[in-house]
């Protein structure tokens, strides 16, 4: 044995020496009861598909799907998902006053997805319905919560009191979903018969309904105000696909996961639904153009909506899937006006620079919206994430987005706050780990050159390294920071 | 059967997680001590690895690569926990722990306080790398995936930690030395 061997021995000696054979109780006692409290961040696969998990390989095959279909189509999958599939209604797009009363009224004891409701008394959004789950945040009265219809559907009733998965962010009446400070859970909304929120008024706008209107509405008040009535569409054809709806159900042509369209307008982006009778005029969907639809919603088909989904999967509450099925827009002629190739710059939903976190969290696409250019964040830089990688990954610092977990600046580990994922490129000569926990402005860029080179070389076992494509775009969304000072 | 659990608590299974966490924190817990040096702090980065491993588990996309996952939780953790501690407590240095011996006893007693002098010397970034390459065994590989930095930096951390480390000895046996030379 050399010296080296005699000092290495001793050190390790000397390490086992000072390592505590056990830790105290309390160690895990505290943590377990922090774990309870706690909710498990979506995954990037989550905030991407807006699903429960699913296996690696189903994983592999729905981003190739996915991505394969967006690049195909040129679309900005945003507007597809189920998450965001309902657009981005802002709170001021329905407020213009209508003349005319509501075509259709919400059914007693019966909140329609996608409607907003007013909170009566102060409320505890938790994990799941009933109050065995983690309370998420508390609501005050007077706030509005987005009652839910991707996933499961209300109403579920235990205990005497009856819960909505719904979605809510604080002083904010507009679409939640990737909100700062934004949750989704299920709310209580009566208790022993006495209700605890009501189903806030519908304002129907005066504007001749056009992608823009109908996109800045929600579901629900499109379906109040236009009822089964005509509704004539013109703008550019958006090619679709399925989607990743967290369920199945019939009839296939109406309930998602079947081919879903969309047609762009000026100010915004609609999407629906084909009736099987219609025909996509040749050309269409491979070079795009500009059409003009006639539709309506309240398709009398949705009274044989049938929803399943859940964990375990179970038949939904029929009352709400059929009101979901009736808020879908049903195309029942399609004219092409003009074949053109479609326009892929600027895509559809981006927001201008500069973005917050929330919001580039959000996008599902965010080089479609902006290229490698420049963006600067100020944010919490939170060194808490870390993503696994497979063995063998080139470049590693591009392909494992683990540098760090950019946060938004007053969202310190704020349960559910939206993040960025960061890399640094090994060349700029500066890393993250100095400024984890402090506020930061940060620089950086999609898209990065480096991201055409990315190859997966190892996989996990027994599955087959995911195609080029696919990790070349994996690489592509990735944030890589040129630039961080301290604030 | 860590496998099981690590996919039942993937999927929000938080019996699951309790399981797999009682069987980590022993590890967990000893490791944060060799790094931070403190037991009250080594507490809470334990604490806090294995609430951020609930929270991002769902990021963890090959469940056999959870203990590597983990390492670098905590490794994160002792980095935070480190840094909040030399925040709120600048003056204080912390005294060595005075635990009954239970390692190897091979060790000279003059071995043992050199070591000890020469490891709280140490910055928090190498006391790491030693700790996870002696101590917990993990190739220079497994060392910079842990704390998340090239092999060649992994590399190189443990080679001057090491060497820093056998210098505290080599001089405390001089200094030994010197000593018994002046008596005699």
């Amino acid at each position: 044995m050399n010296r080296n061997d005699d000092f290495d021995h001793t050190l390790r000696a000397w390490l086992r020496r000072e390592a505590p054979l056990q830790a105290p109780d309390r160690v895990l006692e505290a943590a377990l009861e922090r774990v309870a409290d706690v909710s498990q961040r979506r995954s990037w696969q989550q905030r991407l598909f807006g699903v429960t998990p699913m296996s690696s390989r189903r994983r592999v095959a729905t981003v190739t799907a996915v991505v394969a279909l967006a690049v195909l189509a040129g679309l900005q999958l945003r507007g597809l998902l189920p998450d965001v599939g309902e657009s981005s209604p802002s709170p001021t797009a329905s407020s213009s006053p209508s003349a005319t009363p509501p075509a259709v009224v919400a059914p007693d004891n019966l909140l329609p997805p996608y409607s907003v409701a007013s909170v009566l008394e102060e409320l505890e959004l938790r994990e799941g319905p009933g109050v065995g789950g983690p309370v998420l945040t508390t609501i005050a009265a007077g706030q509005v919560v987005w009652i839910q219809g991707s996933g499961e559907f209300g109403p579920v009733t235990t205990g005497g009191v009856t819960y909505y998965p719904a979605s809510f962010a604080l002083n904010y009446a507009g679409w939640p979903a990737g909100v700062d400070g934004g949750f989704q859970g299920w709310v209580p909304t009566e208790r022993d018969g006495v209700p605890l929120v009501e189903l806030a008024p519908v304002v129907c706008p005066v504007d001749a309904p056009r992608p823009g209107v109908l996109a800045g509405m929600t579901a629900w008040a499109r379906l109040t105000c236009y009822g089964r009535g005509e509704v004539v569409l013109e703008g550019s054809w958006v090619n679709g696909s399925g989607g990743i709806w967290p369920w199945d159900g019939e009839p296939a042509w109406l309930v998602p996961p079947d081919v879903e369209r969309a047609i762009s307008g000026a100010d915004g982006q609609f999407s629906f639904v084909l009736a099987p009778n219609v025909v996509v005029p040749a050309g269409l969907e491979a070079v795009g153009g500009r059409v003009r639809i006639t539709g309506h919603f309240d398709d009398p088909a949705a009274a044989t909506c049938v929803i399943r989904a859940g964990e375990p999967i179970v038949e939904q509450p029929a009352g709400s899937v059929h009101l979901f099925c009736r808020e879908r827009f049903v195309a029942t002629s399609l004219e092409l006006l003009e074949i053109s190739m479609p326009s892929l710059s600027p895509a559809v939903g981006c927001v201008g620079s500069p973005p917050d976190v929330a919001v580039v969290s959000g996008q599902t696409d965010p080089v479609a919206c902006f290229g490698n250019a420049p963006l600067t964040f100020d944010a919490l830089l939170d060194g808490a994430g870390a993503v696994d990688c497979p063995g063998s990954v080139e470049p590693a610092w591009l392909y494992c987005p683990d540098d760090g977990v950019l946060m938004l600046v007053g969202e310190t580990r704020k349960l559910g706050a939206p993040f960025l994922l960061l890399v640094v490129d090994p060349t700029s000569g500066f890393s993250l780990s100095a400024y984890f926990g402090t506020n930061v402005r940060v620089t950086g860029h999609f898209d990065d050159p480096a991201a055409q080179t990315c190859r997966e070389n190892g996989s996990f076992p027994g599955e087959s390294p995911r195609p080029a494509a696919g990790v070349i775009e994996s690489c592509r969304v990735t944030f890589v920071v040129t630039d961080v000072v301290p604030l | 059967m860590q496998r099981e659990l690590v996919e039942l608590a993937r999927d929000g299974d938080r019996e699951a997680f309790s399981a797999l966490a009682a069987s980590v924190v022993d590890r967990l817990y000893a490791t944060a001590v060799l790094i931070l040096r403190d037991h009250s702090t080594a507490e809470d980065a334990t604490q806090e690895a294995i609430v951020s491993a609930w929270r991002d588990l769902r990021s963890l996309r090959d469940p056999d690569r959870f203990d590597a996952w983990l390492r670098r939780l905590l490794v994160n953790a002792c980095h935070d926990e480190g840094r909040r501690q030399r925040q709120r407590r600048p003056e204080i240095t912390l005294l060595p722990s005075h635990e009954p011996a239970v390692g190897d006893s091979s060790i000279a007693l003059a071995n043992q306080d050199a070591l000890e002098r020469g490891f709280r010397r140490l910055t928090s970034d190498h006391r790491t790398a030693v700790v996870l390459h002696h101590y917990m065994g993990l190739s220079l590989l497994e060392v910079a995936e842990a704390i998340g930095v090239p092999l060649g930096t992994a590399k190189s951390r443990v080679h001057h930690a090491t060497q820093a480390l056998r210098a505290a000895l080599e001089a405390d046996a001089r200094t030994s030395d010197m000593t018994k030379g002046g008596i005699a």
